[in-house]
């Protein structure tokens, strides 16, 4: 199945994709934060579509460059290590939620939007020298919580309305109807 | 699913899930994020400067903390009509060189000494740079007269009368161009203590607050100067009841500044009378309107530090009427020796805060 | 994919509980008053005394210039008698810690200086 054809439709996707991602991290710079260069995590939503689709190694890839290009045109080394951090917690949590499949999309969604934020105080006590941040754990908890909500139901309405032949729907262990 | 239901009620939830989410941001937004730090400088304008901020770290606030004392040390060493530093001419320099030479001197003193001649102008002569010659004879006396009470005294009439005279035939020319300062008539003098201390907080403040610092008050030997807010909360600058306790309570974000003359602060005693610091000008003794203390708030320290001298030795109609060419945002508190008060602007009945 | 399963919704729970958790432990945690402040008292520019703000004690300060009484009583500080020649520092009154306001008692013909400090470093 790992055809050319199909490696050659991965890449493009996910170049698509990480072009998106940077028009979503560009935005996400206008929603205000407490700390400059703190991020919402909006651009997650792509990880989100792109984990059950096409995988964690495009994910990983699309989620990677977003971050680093995104740094470069329109954010300061400060922004850079608050993407990453954030982008990195947030994307192990991602994937490992979604190939242990305890939670569904909102859930997963959720706990990556928490790790969005923790990966960030992280980076901000260190940049500031002072875990003075740590104050403001619950709001950016709720945050993180709401952002992930938001990205989750995003998904959950994208989803299932992507063109199959450019998103390969991967192996799906459940029935439809399992009970709520 | 059904589509069409499935999507509206998606795209609603959506929407108002998004307006929660921008919503929360705002909290964070205001919750107060910065600490407070302090330092006391002791020495610059022979009296103890307190500065405090509002940082997010320490190393901003003791890059803020450094600069503002490197820049009052400065200042104090150019303004120092007492000593001479080696290699700068300060203003002793200047008031060596009366009658013989101009004196090359920094451009921020120029520039103070032109502010001195633009307030004497302004003031009608109340706060006079030039009033040197008479101001050293009280200081002489008053030093002498702490030093040993008993044989205290105060200036001669022909001592005040000389003094006076050659303070009023002084001029200052300021040379730009060629960076100096020249006093022409012999025993001419500049003390520009009346408003040094008020004019270099403001200057230092400005400077600071251009770099990118916000959020300080300093306390200059007893004129405040904040700028910013105190982590979300406005500054609180209060005057001193001479009495004791506290008049005149002002809470206020921005920049701001609350500078207060007092009869109290610097005197000395002669036969059990008491002799102020504030020479009045007309009568070259200690100003005797009645005041024990005129403290001046508005957004300049300079102006502030001018004024509360300039109302010190004026009664108060005469008083009202100046601060009318400085402007409606200049307020004002009077303090008589009998613990009267009158105040305008913010300090006005019912005007408090 | 499932969207939202009975899991999701404790989890969702669980979080904001955990949100209001935070928030009291911040909220309990800021603190205010006394408990943080010191008298720090000055001579000649060096520090030669530090008292916490919330003990009351009387402190006599003897220099060659004169003698300071400094009374520490109900989270304030004052001077309640000097032998200096102004009484500046006695008619001061007290000083109170306060998060908004810079001020302090000076005698300047002892070379004194008192302020009230937060304890912790700066």
């Amino acid at each position: 199945m790992k055809d050319r054809a199909s490696v050659a439709r991965r890449v493009a996707v996910s170049a698509t994709l990480s072009a998106v991602s940077l028009l979503f991290s560009y935005l996400e710079t206008f929603i205000p934060m407490p700390i400059p260069g703190m991020k919402i995590g909006l651009a997650n939503l792509i990880t989100l579509l792109l984990l059950p689709t096409l995988g964690v190694p495009a994910a990983a890839a699309v989620s990677f460059s977003r971050i680093a290009l995104s740094a470069l045109l329109f954010g300061s080394p400060v922004s850079f290590l608050y993407s990453l951090a954030g982008g990195a917690v947030s994307f192990a949590v991602t994937a490992l939620l979604f190939r242990l499949r305890f939670f569904g999309l909102a859930g997963i969604s959720v706990l990556g939007g928490v790790a969005h934020n923790l990966g960030q105080i992280a980076v901000a006590i260190f940049a500031l020298g002072t875990a003075r941040i740590l104050a403001l754990l619950p709001w950016l908890l709720l945050s993180g919580v709401v952002a992930g909500l938001v990205v989750g139901l995003l998904g959950a309405v994208i989803l299932p309305r992507l063109p199959r032949g450019l998103f390969p729907v991967r192996k799906e262990k459940e029935p439809e109807n399992e009970t709520e | 699913m059904p589509r069409k239901n499935g999507t509206r009620r998606t795209g609603a939830l959506i929407s108002l899930v998004l307006l929660l989410c921008l919503s929360l941001c705002l909290p964070s937004c205001t919750f107060p994020l910065q600490k407070r730090y302090a330092r006391v400088i002791d020495g610059p304008f022979d009296t103890a400067t307190q500065l405090v901020i509002y940082s997010r770290n320490e190393s901003n606030a003791e890059a803020f903390f450094d600069a503002f004392e490197e820049k009052i040390t400065a200042w104090d060493k150019l303004a120092d009509i007492y000593h001479e530093y080696d290699g700068i001419n300060n203003l002793r320099t200047l008031n060596l060189s009366a009658g013989s030479d101009p004196v090359a001197l920094d451009p921020r003193l120029l520039d103070l000494l032109e502010y001195g001649l633009t307030k004497r102008d302004e003031t009608n002569g109340r706060v006079d740079l030039l009033l040197g010659p008479v101001l050293s004879l009280w200081h002489e006396c008053r030093t002498a007269g702490l030093a040993d009470p008993d044989a205290a005294r105060t200036p001669t009439e022909s001592e005040l009368a000389a003094a006076s005279a050659t303070a009023k035939r002084a001029t200052l020319h300021i040379d730009r161009a060629a960076g100096t300062a020249y006093l022409p008539v012999p025993g001419s003098s500049v003390d520009v203590g009346a408003f040094a201390k008020g004019y270099a907080a403001e200057r230092i403040s400005a400077e600071l607050e251009s770099d990118g610092y916000t959020d300080f008050a300093a306390n200059v030997g007893g004129n405040l100067r904040v700028s910013g807010d105190a982590a979300g909360e406005p500054w609180t600058l209060s005057v001193r009841d001479p009495a004791g306790g506290t008049v005149g309570r002002i809470e206020r974000s921005g920049s701001l500044s609350l500078v207060t003359s007092g009869s109290y602060e610097r005197y000395y005693t002669v036969d059990g009378v008491r002799y102020h610091h504030i020479v009045d000008p007309d009568t070259n003794y200690p100003a005797a309107f009645g005041w024990a203390s005129v403290s001046v708030l508005c957004a300049d320290a300079g102006v502030a530090d001018v004024l509360s001298t300039a109302l010190f030795c004026l009664d108060r109609e005469a008083g009202v009427s100046l601060l009318s060419a400085f402007g409606s945002s200049v307020s004002v508190l009077w303090i008589t020796e009998s613990g009267e008060r009158f105040g305008v602007g913010a300090f006005a009945e019912g005007g408090g805060s | 994919m499932r969207i939202f399963s009975r899991r999701d919704a404790a989890l969702l729970l669980s979080l904001l509980l955990l949100f209001g958790v935070l928030l009291l432990v911040v909220f309990l945690l800021r603190g205010d008053g006394s408990g943080e402040w010191d008298v720090v008292i000055r001579y000649r520019g060096e520090t030669a005394a530090r008292l916490p703000l919330e003990t009351d004690v009387e402190y006599l300060f003897e220099c060659e210039e004169g003698v300071n009484r400094i009374v520490v009583r109900d989270g304030a500080v004052r001077v309640e008698s000097a032998d200096c020649k102004n009484q500046v520092c006695v008619h001061h009154g007290a000083l109170l810690p306060e998060e908004t306001a810079v001020d302090f008692i000076s005698c300047a013909p002892h070379r004194l200086l008192i302020t009230v400090e937060r304890r912790d470093g700066k």
